[in-house]
């Protein structure tokens, strides 16, 4: 999917699939007239705001402002009517993708880096196409690059995504802190990892963002070999951050190689979902506009509910 | 029953073990690594893991070690021997010489095979450290391998190894085993002689020295008791014509043996000549005992004939034929001179005497010395001068060049042999001895191993010392060299002069009754006879040669009817009729198979026959035990009697059929290498994960 679309013109914008924006399109539109929209259901705003798309018309009631009356409907019937437009959110929309050595592993094709690559993207295009302000953070155990939210930084985000290369080792801890130092402004944030750290760490790196009024949301990526270990020959691990190896037998420890998985999973899962932050997993085998899709019919549900 | 190796040699290839070791040590360092994003959970598990692969990689290590050993195994060809725990007893190393008797003998039904079969189960003992050698003899000892290590060269030698055609002679093969052992350095010395340990294989003069502690190890071949018959003998009787030499005929003997202990009736002997069947006959033949055949008169002129008396096959097939040659009768002619002034009664004996000759008979020719020509002397193959005094210088020049071609002069010196020089002997006539007063003188020295006197040689025969001499003729001066006999003071009686190719012999006695009673004597016939084949350079044809024996170009051509001229032959050519190759040995000896051979030289051409010789066929065998203890006993040496038992082919075969299974296991192992390889190869592992440089090894 990658190669096939980076000879576009624009940087950036080969992570765009147009059968994945094709229907994450529709359902950013059946989001966006549920509510404000496709970033609109991840913070949903209660204001009516100053735009130029049209929304409704309703009667005007002690306190509106007079300047907000539709004139030439008053010519016509003779009543006051205010005139209500699609508010634009104006929220910062920022990325946290993580680009540690851990990401660059590929067992289905596509490694993770890309795989989160193409998420970031779409999910920056949809931000960006609802009128927020995107930003990009990129780190490892540190920022590695960090584009401040703007209206006007899609361009410089995707080229920036593109020249991104697996580099050291993930601490969560150290770039959030700055992140949430460095932001002004609260927001929606993403956060894309393989969250190779104990739980409570994770936790309480991504709390700090969540203190500032930010919008959390944590998108998991992991490779289908990491969930299932499908691995059968014996063999020297040599683990991708650290450069430490082990001799493992596949086959002595598999399930209990996919029980500690599945009891990470289910800690971030439980733990982020405690805090209403909203988790996550992305399997790199999924479609990537199947994960997309699955993620938004689950923040809808989600959104239904509160 | 220990496991030994035929091939020891490729035990080495043990050391190819080394390649899987290096294989996996040299790619130990980048097995099967693959990259993972982290270590996290995987460091949770138990310890044991690393354990079970290593023991993973062991199995694989394992079986490639093993498929390199079991390989190098079966090429090893091993197998279970039987004397395993000899090189032990015995206290380390063996050299083991192998004596195996090829004589034709060891034809007798299946002899040979199981000669074969022991001489390769002994090859098939050695184990590792043993070294063996093979000897094949009959007569004459062949090393057929020089000591080795490696059992399939011997088996090789084995494959190759043919019966011969020559007798037995166990001392032959001893000598040439303690030769090799004496060579050896190895600490235990074995022989193991296979032989059917026939009687006249050992002389009572065979003697042989094996080095200190020599093992004698008897492998007695013999069946007791052996049944066997056979044609000993064949003799041919001629009977001559007087009309026509032409017309002579040839009466055919056989003698025929039997060995063993009953009688067999009717036994058909049947006479072929020229591949005809002239003649069957039946006789009963006793049990160990013989009977003679004769057949129907063969017509005895030229040219050659070949014939062969042949008995039904049995257990020994060699001596079932005997071949012979029939040449025309060879008529010796002489020229019998005597003195003009001399009486016919003069030469009456020895007239008389050669007119009754038959093997050979004699053409005789008389002549006085005045009348006598040279032109004459050619004419006859010999020239009996009885007492002819001075012949004359032009006479005995002719005389001398007579004899110088290659005839024979017997010289009588008696009465008319006046004192005088010879112009063409070494020594001329001198005075006369009287001993008519001590009833005169007997042959006191007779050299019996000279051709003349070897028929009065035996116990039995004629007394030469009957003989009286009255008078003799003194020699001038006195010969010291070619005297064959001496009267009684000393004086030579017959004296043998060499002239260029040919004889003289001399007589200092008359060969009529004046000087000497021998005419009268039983010994005179013979005497004469033998003197005048000598000195003629007669020789009968042989009718059969042996086989096996390295035979001279003159034996050849006499033996092919070539006479006199035979004895000069250097270049004979040699055909057999069966188009086998003739064996040329050195010296410009040929060995010869049985059957009959065209034999050509310069100036003729005639046919032999070739027997083995009949000795070999008494198949009658001493104690091997007891002939074994006698060779080492001077030794030192010790007698080991627990030969292996010996083994069918097929039980060789099964006990050497090891290398098969273990074939089957290396390839097995191999299958199995693949299967775990490839499920460990990158390829397999790409299947599962991301392998980098991680060939399994």
């Amino acid at each position: 999917m990658a190669n096939d679309t980076r000879s576009h013109a624009r940087p950036g914008s080969s992570f765009i699939d147009p059968l994945v924006l094709g229907r994450i399109d529709n359902l950013a539109l059946l989001a966006r007239t549920v509510v404000e929209g496709f970033i609109g259901g991840l913070h949903r705003s209660p204001y009516r705001g100053l735009s130029v798309d049209f929304a409704e018309h309703r009667p005007y009631v002690l306190g509106d402002d007079i300047r907000m009356i539709d004139w030439r409907v008053f010519g016509r019937t003779d009543r006051f009517y205010i005139k209500q437009f699609e508010a634009d959110s104006n929220a910062n929309f920022t990325v946290l993708l993580d680009v540690s050595r851990s990401m660059g592993f590929a067992q289905s094709g596509l490694s993770k880096l890309d795989y989160a690559r193409y998420l970031a993207a779409c999910l920056l295009y949809f931000a960006r196409k609802q009128r927020d302000r995107v930003g990009f953070l990129s780190f490892n155990d540190d920022v590695v690059d960090y584009v401040p939210p703007a209206a006007k930084h899609l361009d410089l985000i995707l080229h920036t995504i593109d020249g991104l290369q697996p580099s050291g080792a993930s601490a969560l801890e150290k770039p959030l802190w700055k992140l949430a130092e460095a932001a002004q402004r609260r927001g929606i944030m993403v956060l894309i990892s393989d969250l190779y750290e104990d739980p409570t760490t994770v936790l309480e790196s991504i709390q700090r963002l969540g203190y500032k009024g930010n919008d959390v949301l944590v998108f998991h990526v992991l490779d289908r070999a990491e969930i299932e270990f499908p691995f059968e020959e014996s063999a020297n691990y040599v683990d991708m951050e650290s450069g430490e190896s082990l001799p493992v037998v596949p086959d002595r420890l598999r399930e209990r190689y996919r029980e500690l998985v599945a009891e990470h999973i289910g800690a971030l899962r439980n733990n982020l979902g405690q805090r209403r932050i909203d988790y996550a997993l992305f399997d790199t085998s999924q479609p990537l506009d199947h994960a997309l899709f699955s993620y938004l019919s689950m923040r809808h549900q989600l959104t239904r509910t509160r | 029953m220990g496991l030994s190796f035929l091939v020891p040699a490729f035990l080495a290839g043990f050391a190819a073990i080394a390649i899987p070791i290096w294989v996996h040590l040299r790619n130990r360092a980048k097995t099967d690594t693959i990259d993972f994003p982290s270590l996290m959970f995987l460091e949770r598990v138990p310890y044991r893991s690393v354990q079970r692969q290593q023991l993973r990689h062991r199995l694989l290590f394992a079986a490639r070690c093993a498929a390199m050993l079991l390989l190098a195994l079966a090429f090893a060809r091993p197998f279970f021997g039987g004397v395993d725990l000899a090189g032990a007893v015995s206290g380390g190393d063996r050299e083991i010489v192998i004596l195996l008797d090829r004589s034709w003998s060891m034809g007798y039904e299946d002899r040979w095979e199981r000669a074969l079969e022991a001489a390769a189960a002994e090859a098939g003992s050695m184990v590792a450290g043993d070294r063996a050698s093979l000897v094949l003899f009959d007569d004459t000892a062949e090393v057929a391998t020089e000591s080795t290590a490696d059992g399939a060269v011997l088996m090789d030698a084995l494959r190759t190894a043919e019966l011969g055609v020559s007798t037995t002679r166990i001392v032959a093969g001893l000598r040439a085993a303690s030769r090799l052992l004496a060579a050896s350095s190895l600490p235990s010395r074995e022989v193991v002689l296979i032989s059917d340990f026939q009687r006249i294989g050992w002389g009572e003069d065979d003697d042989v020295d094996l080095p200190e502690g020599t093992v004698m190890r008897p492998v007695n071949l013999s069946d007791a008791p052996a049944h066997n018959i056979g044609v000993a003998s064949v003799g041919l009787q001629r009977q001559r014509s007087t009309a026509d030499a032409s017309n002579d005929t040839v009466v055919v003997t056989a003698r025929l043996t039997r060995q063993g202990g009953e009688t067999v009736r009717e036994v058909t002997a049947e006479l072929r000549v020229d591949g005809i069947v002239q003649q069957s006959l039946t006789v009963d033949l006793p049990a160990n005992g013989a009977a003679t055949v004769a057949f129907d008169p063969l017509t005895g002129g030229a040219p050659a004939v070949r014939g062969t008396v042949s008995v039904e096959h049995d257990g020994l097939p060699g001596d079932d034929e005997f071949h012979f040659v029939s040449s025309p009768t060879q008529v010796l002619s002489v020229l019998l001179v005597q003195n003009a002034t001399a009486s016919e009664s003069d030469s009456l004996y020895v007239e008389r005497a050669l007119r009754v000759g038959s093997r050979p008979p004699f053409s005789l020719e008389r002549a006085s010395l005045p009348d006598l020509q040279s032109a004459d002397l050619d004419r006859h193959d010999l020239v009996v001068l009885n007492d002819v005094g001075s012949m004359g210088t032009e006479l005995e020049a002719a005389l001398h060049d007579y004899v110088s071609g290659g005839s024979g002069v017997l010289v009588a010196m008696a009465e008319l042999s006046s004192a005088a020089p010879s112009g063409w002997l070494p020594f001329g006539a001198g005075g006369e001895a009287d001993r008519s007063r001590d009833l005169g003188a007997t042959l006191a020295y007779v050299d019996s191993d000279h051709p003349v006197f070897e028929v009065f040689r035996s116990a039995d025969s004629a007394d030469l010392a009957a003989a009286r001499f009255y008078r003799y003729r003194l020699l001038d001066p006195v010969p010291d060299t070619g005297v064959l006999a001496r009267y009684d003071d000393g004086s030579p009686a017959l004296v043998e002069v060499r002239v260029g190719e040919g004889r003289v012999l001399v007589w200092t006695s008359s060969l009529d009754t004046f000087w000497t009673d021998l005419p009268l004597q039983p010994v005179f016939l013979p005497l004469l006879h033998e003197a005048a084949k000598y000195a003629a350079g007669y020789r009968e044809s042989d009718v059969w040669l042996p086989a096996g024996r390295g035979l001279s170009m003159a034996e050849l051509g006499r033996a092919a009817g070539g006479g006199r001229a035979a004895e000069s032959l250097e270049n004979v050519g040699v055909v057999s009729d069966t188009g086998a190759q003739v064996e040329r040995l050195a010296g410009g000896r040929v060995r010869l198979n049985p059957g009959f051979h065209s034999v050509s030289w310069s100036g003729g051409d005639g046919s032999v026959a070739v027997n083995l010789d009949r000795a070999e066929a008494d198949l009658a065998a001493i104690d091997a035990e007891e002939l074994a203890a006698a060779v080492v006993w001077g030794a030192g040496g010790e007698v080991d009697s627990n030969v292996p038992q010996q083994a069918t082919g097929a039980e060789i075969e099964g006990r050497q059929s090891l290398w098969w299974y273990l074939l089957v296991a290396a390839a097995l192992l191999l299958v199995a290498e693949t299967i775990l390889s490839n499920r460990l190869s990158p390829r397999a592992g790409a299947r599962a994960g991301k392998v980098h440089d991680s060939p399994v090894s």
